[in-house]
């Protein structure tokens, strides 16, 4: 059996400028950064370019990681810092009309059109990325609460009210077209 | 599903909202004799579940990064590394890392030489009570990096990237207990070296090659008169 290389291993030697080390890391966590990043922008090609730059950054700042998260945690964390600043940089370019209100169907069209799950997606991307954020980490990427709150940079008691507050939210959008 | 009036509440008095957490944590309920028999409850808990089950589908998606994520993520780190003249051939690399560790961001790179750091090591452990002195037989560290100054004796550094394990020979004055000096010894290394340097001391080890001193005479027994 061959044992993988864990990721203190990798990390060392990706800290002292071994490419090949890091690229095996991507390898690794190159579906979950890409997953989140699809579920809090909702776009494909604005996901990989968020994606690639969170990789980018990882690379520059893993000089300075220390270990106190797990990697993937602070991968999680440098993705969705990514994401969200994104998400205000879109809000503050067009202030007058919402992107998602201009581009995309409303719930309601989308479940005469398409199915349930391309609904529900459109109702998170409704979600402020205040709530989305917490409700993506947790009920998709399924994320615990003390992940999501070091991801997040937040307590615990602010992830859990945030995230009780976005399933309500979604529940009622829900409804709406059930 | 009916709600009794807007505070989110069925007919019941349930909450609408704890509920909720039920579903999407998948936790028991709070009250389950309640649950069982109650309509309101049975009939709230049927729609959310239809309705949650969307979301567990949604977790269950399979979503795959495109093929060329990693190319591309690969090739603006190759891009880096030339930028900084750093893409030089591990073997190369490696040597000229050992003796010094590397912090580094965006704005640029730091270089920390392992002599500073065993310096720092050795004025903490000479400051160290129950110490007598660090060994001075045995290698010091290689290489100083200021000219006609010699690295100190009895401290070796072996740095990784921002991480380091420092070893120690020393000599503890004696009728000390060693286990606590030695202890003592590496708490404050580790502190000492993280709060001058941003460096993390993964490991200190310790050998005390000696002791010195005079026995103490021990204390006159006093007699329980």
């Amino acid at each position: 059996m061959i044992l993988e290389t864990d990721d203190v291993q990798l990390v060392r030697a990706a800290q002292v400028g071994d490419l090949a080390a890091f690229e095996v890391l991507v390898r690794r966590y190159q579906g979950r950064v890409y997953r989140v990043a699809v579920r809090l922008l909702g776009d494909a090609d604005e996901a990989e370019d968020a994606a690639q730059e969170a990789f980018v950054q990882a690379w520059q700042a893993l000089p300075m990681f220390r270990g106190a998260s797990s990697l993937p945690t602070w991968l999680y964390r440098i993705v969705t810092n990514r994401c969200l600043n994104h998400l205000q940089a879109r809000r503050s370019e067009e202030p007058l009309s919402d992107r998602h209100e201009a581009q995309t169907p409303g719930p309601q069209r989308a479940a005469e059109t398409e199915d349930a799950l391309a609904a529900l997606k459109v109702a998170i991307l409704r979600l402020t990325p205040e709530q989305r954020a917490p409700l993506v980490l947790r009920e998709l990427e399924g994320r615990a609460y003390g992940e999501i709150a070091e991801i997040l940079e937040i307590t615990v008691p602010a992830v859990k009210s945030r995230l009780h507050r976005a399933r309500l939210e979604l529940l009622v959008a829900m409804r709406q077209w059930a | 599903m009916t709600t009794g009036d807007d505070a989110g509440r069925l007919r019941c008095g349930t909450r609408v909202a704890a509920l909720v957490d039920q579903v999407a944590e998948g936790v028991p309920p709070d009250d389950p004799t309640h649950q069982a028999r109650c309509p309101h409850c049975r009939a709230a808990l049927r729609e959310l579940e239809q309705l949650w089950d969307r979301v567990r589908e949604a977790a269950r998606e399979d979503v795959q990064p495109p093929r060329r994520l990693i190319d591309d993520v690969v090739r603006r780190v190759r891009q880096e590394l030339r930028a900084l003249g750093q893409l030089v051939p591990l073997e190369t690399v490696v040597p000229r890392l050992v003796r010094h560790a590397l912090l580094g961001g965006p704005r640029g790179m730091t270089r920390i030489a392992d002599s500073v750091v065993a310096r720092i090591v050795a004025n903490t452990v000479r400051a160290t009570r129950g110490v007598h002195a660090l060994s001075v037989e045995g290698p010091g560290t290689s290489g100083g990096e200021v000219p006609g100054r010699l690295p100190p004796r009895g401290v070796e550094i072996e740095v990784s990237g921002h991480s380091l394990t420092v070893q120690v020979r020393l000599v503890v004055a004696y009728g000390r207990s060693i286990p606590a000096v030695t202890a003592e010894v590496r708490r404050r290394v580790m502190l000492r070296i993280e709060a001058l340097t941003g460096l993390e001391a993964t490991k200190v080890d310790i050998a005390v090659d000696d002791v010195f001193g005079h026995p103490q005479a021990p204390a006159p027994r006093r007699l329980p008169l």
